[in-house]
This record gives structure tokens, sequence and C-alpha cells, in this order.
């Protein structure tokens, strides 16, 4: 006998998709919930509309801005979610990884303020997360403790080749900004950077945790 | 007192100018791509400051604690804004010295010594 077809139980692409807009410094994200994520693709219904360009996370100083994941069609991107998926992905990119100014302030630094944000603002990304670097834009040059590095702070190394289910998925980062921009743009000053600067110096600066310390004691 | 040391992008003045004055100024040498990244955040903790050629090591002010001076110095004065911008935000005291053509400091050596000193 034949075995009949496969039923499908739950949902198996992404129904809720969300863009988050912020500014001052601005911020693009998109927040996908429930899906798969594949050949650097991910799967949405169909009948969902994304408007607009795709946020992408870093903005060299002379080229446009590339957008590096491709979104599939839940039709042509089948994939069961049963049982639900329990894991949170972040996805990024990079650029000037062999300079560890750039590594840290470029990318490490904002990717924790996200999490931070999606943690404390919205209740999610709580729990296991994993890091999923989808493009160096063609800078080759790494730094060889880069793994190191980001595991340092974000708790885990990013991977570059994703491929499962995941609860929440993030593609863009707060902020795609820094301290400074680039020769050719202006030297800006955002109050909610500084805030979240103190945030990442409260976790992770000697001299700040013995502040935070002493704060909680009194 | 860090030094940061660097394989390239270095200018003999800063290296004469701690020698002159080490005896004014408890200038350490840290080479930070020998240490671990914990190491780093320890060692830039521990410290009122950074002097020296203008590099990524000045990504460490992060870990500074607030009001430490940070003195970078480059014969590009673009480079300054990386971290003057950075220093800003954390509340550091910061102070470039541009060196021209001819590897001159834009600050005399008494100002620089006096902006250390203070630290």
């Amino acid at each position: 006998m034949l075995p009949g077809p496969k039923p499908i139980v739950g949902q198996y692409f992404s129904q809720e998709i969300y863009q988050i807009h912020l500014d001052l410094p601005r911020v693009d994200l998109l927040l996908f919930k429930n899906c798969a994520v594949r050949n650097r693709g991910i799967a949405v219904n169909r009948s969902a509309l994304i408007s607009g360009p795709l946020p992408t996370m870093y903005q060299s100083w002379t080229e446009a801005p590339v957008a590096h994941l491709k979104i599939e069609h839940s039709d042509d991107f089948p994939v069961l979610l049963e049982p639900p998926p329990q894991r949170d992905l972040i996805i990024f990119d990079t650029w000037g990884t062999s300079s560890y100014y750039h590594l840290l302030l470029d990318h490490i630094e904002p990717l924790w303020i996200t999490r931070e944000y999606l943690r404390q603002s919205l209740g999610i990304f709580d729990g296991l997360v994993d890091y999923y670097r989808i493009s160096n834009n063609g800078y080759q040059s790494e730094l060889e403790t880069t793994l190191d590095i980001f595991q340092h702070f974000l708790g885990k190394r990013f991977v570059e080749d994703a491929d499962g289910a995941y609860r929440n998925v993030v593609y863009g980062y707060f902020f795609s900004y820094r301290p400074y921009l680039g020769p050719n743009l202006p030297e800006l000053f955002f109050l909610n950077y500084q805030r979240w600067l103190s945030e990442f110096r409260l976790q992770f600066c000697p001299s700040q945790i013995r502040v935070k310390t002493q704060l909680h004691c009194l | 007192m860090i030094v940061p040391l660097r394989n390239n992008r270095t200018f003999e003045w800063v290296d004469r100018f701690a020698q002159k004055y080490s005896h004014r100024i408890n200038f350490q040498l840290v080479d930070f791509s020998k240490l671990t990244i914990a190491e780093q955040i320890k060692t830039s903790a521990n410290t009122r400051g950074m002097f020296g050629c203008e590099g990524a090591a000045f990504a460490n002010i992060l870990f500074m604690q607030g009001n430490s001076c940070v003195v970078p110095v480059s014969n590009e004065p673009y480079r300054f804004i990386f971290h003057s911008s950075l220093a800003k935000y954390i509340g550091h005291r910061f102070t470039p010295v541009h060196l021209d053509s001819s590897g001159s400091p834009s600050l005399t050596e008494d100002d620089v010594l006096r902006f250390l000193e203070v630290s």
C-alpha cells in the first residue's frame, strides 16, 4: 500500500512579518515569526507583503547597500515546522572585519543592542539565539580572533550557513550607524545611541559593572 | 597611560615623546593583538588614558572609565573622528595630535604633557 499524502501540521511559513522603523539614529528591521531559513533565503506566506527595499546592515562609504536575504514564497520553499521551533536567529553582514574597530563598533555592539532591544521592548530573543553572517560583503580579510571576540560579547559564535526553523528571525540591526559613519558624512550625535552605548558598557566594562553593583546595593 | 603598539602607520614622534617623558608619565606599551578580548578589556579598564599612533586599538577606549584621556597621533586628521566621536559619547577627554608632512606635531610637547599629566 502506498503511503498517503504526508499531513501538514502547523504552519510552515512565516505568516507574521513585522517591519520596524525607528529614527535618531535610523533603524530598519524585519522580524519574521515561525519560519524557515535555507540557502540564504527565508520562507514567507505568498500573501505576505513586504513593501519597500529590504533593510541592510552595512552601507559602505562609497557603495550602495545590498540586501543579501532572499525572500522565498512558501510554494517554492515548503518546510514543516513541527514541533514549533524554539530558537531565534539574527541575520547580519559584515565589512572591514580585519579591523578590531569595525568588528567591535560596526557589528558586535550593534548586534548586542539589537538583541537587547528585542528582549526589553518586545519580550523576545530571551532564549537561545543563533547568529548567521549572511555576507562579508566581499571583504575577505578577517581577524584570526573574530569568532572568539564575537562569542565573548554575544555568547555564541556566528555561522555562515544557517539552515533550519526558527521562532523569531531578525534581519537588520540597531544601529546601522556607528559613532563615525565615514569621512564623507557629517558627524552626528544621538542621545538614543548614547543610552545604548551606556547599556553595553554597563554589561562589559569592569568599572561600569562595579558602578552597577553599587547602585543595586543602595 | 597605555601606548598601543602598531605594525603600520607608526610615528617616530610617539616613541621619542614616550621615552623623553617616561620619568613623568607611566607609559605602558601594550600590544593588544597579543591579548585575548577579556585581557584587552581588563587592561583598558585599568588605565586612565591612551596615547599613541592612531589605530584600531583605540576602539578599546570603549572599556576605559569615563573622563579618561584619549590622545591619538596621526598624519591623517580625518582618522581622529573615529575616536573623537566615540570619546564624546562616553565622556572621555580627547585631544588629537596631528603630525604635518615633516612629522612635526600640531601641539607643543608641553601642551601634550599637560593634558596627559592631568589624567
